[in-house]
């Protein structure tokens, strides 16, 4: 079982709990576009876009996860459905985006057949990755020491 | 984001015909396009596998065929939690 530990800090093996308090469980991640998709551009000689990286945060409260607009738009990817998205003042249907999420530091790739799209480079993140995510991981979040852990 | 108006009629095609589907799909996921169901999956990726082997990277519908569509919570972003408190 691929383990793969991240630490917040002044240096390798100096993890700050404090600083995991900040920022949250915040891991670096790749988005990209599913691979069904990819095959398919390969075989009609398209260019495949890029994967974008950056930094995504683990959201247990999420049921769904969602990726940044500008991410999904740069890719190119269609959308794959409308869904009921819950908000204070009642439900508004939002469209859903196939992706895949790569965690490159444990070789982790996770098909996602539905994301939102979100406003989230603001706060510094290119994904919110929630319990659709999650199922496919064992996540320890370790606020004492100041250390995530992820493994699949 | 917007929805697309083709994605719109294709979700409310659905909509009318979800009842109907219930007896004998429930639980699966049904493709849609131009108001037209494709077919029916087991799983969420074997239905957006075939979308795009048969239509490409265009918009499609694919939705779960049960009596409630489950309504997604995020409440970090739709309460505005991200970097609050920061």
């Amino acid at each position: 079982m691929p383990v793969h530990n991240w630490g917040l800090g002044a240096g390798p093996g100096q993890p700050d709990p404090s600083l995991l308090e900040r920022h949250g469980p915040v891991i670096p991640a790749q988005i990209e576009i599913p691979t069904v998709l990819a095959q398919q551009m390969q075989r009609a000689g398209a260019p495949v876009p890029q994967p974008v990286t950056g930094n995504a945060l683990i959201d247990t409260g999420a049921t769904l996860s969602a990726v940044d607009a500008q991410v999904l738009t740069s890719l190119g990817i269609a959308s794959t459905g409308i869904v009921p998205v819950w908000t204070p003042s009642g439900p508004t249907r939002q469209p859903v985006f196939a992706s895949k999420v790569a965690i490159p530091a444990m070789r982790l790739v996770v098909e996602i057949p539905r994301v939102l799209g979100a406003q989230l480079q603001g706060a510094g993140i290119i994904a919110l990755l929630g319990r659709d995510f999650l199922r496919h991981t064992l996540f320890e979040y370790n606020g004492t020491l100041g250390i995530l852990t992820l493994a699949y | 984001m917007a929805i697309e108006p083709a994605l719109e009629k294709d979700y409310e095609y659905f909509q009318s015909i979800r009842a109907g589907l219930l007896k004998e799909h429930a639980g699966k996921f049904a493709l849609i396009r131009n108001g037209e169901v494709v077919g029916f999956y087991d799983t969420d990726e074997a239905a957006y596998e075939e979308g795009v082997k048969r239509f490409g990277n265009v918009p499609i519908l694919i939705a779960r065929i049960e009596l409630e569509e489950r309504v997604v919570r995020i409440p970090t972003l739709q309460l505005g939690l991200l970097n609050a408190g920061s």
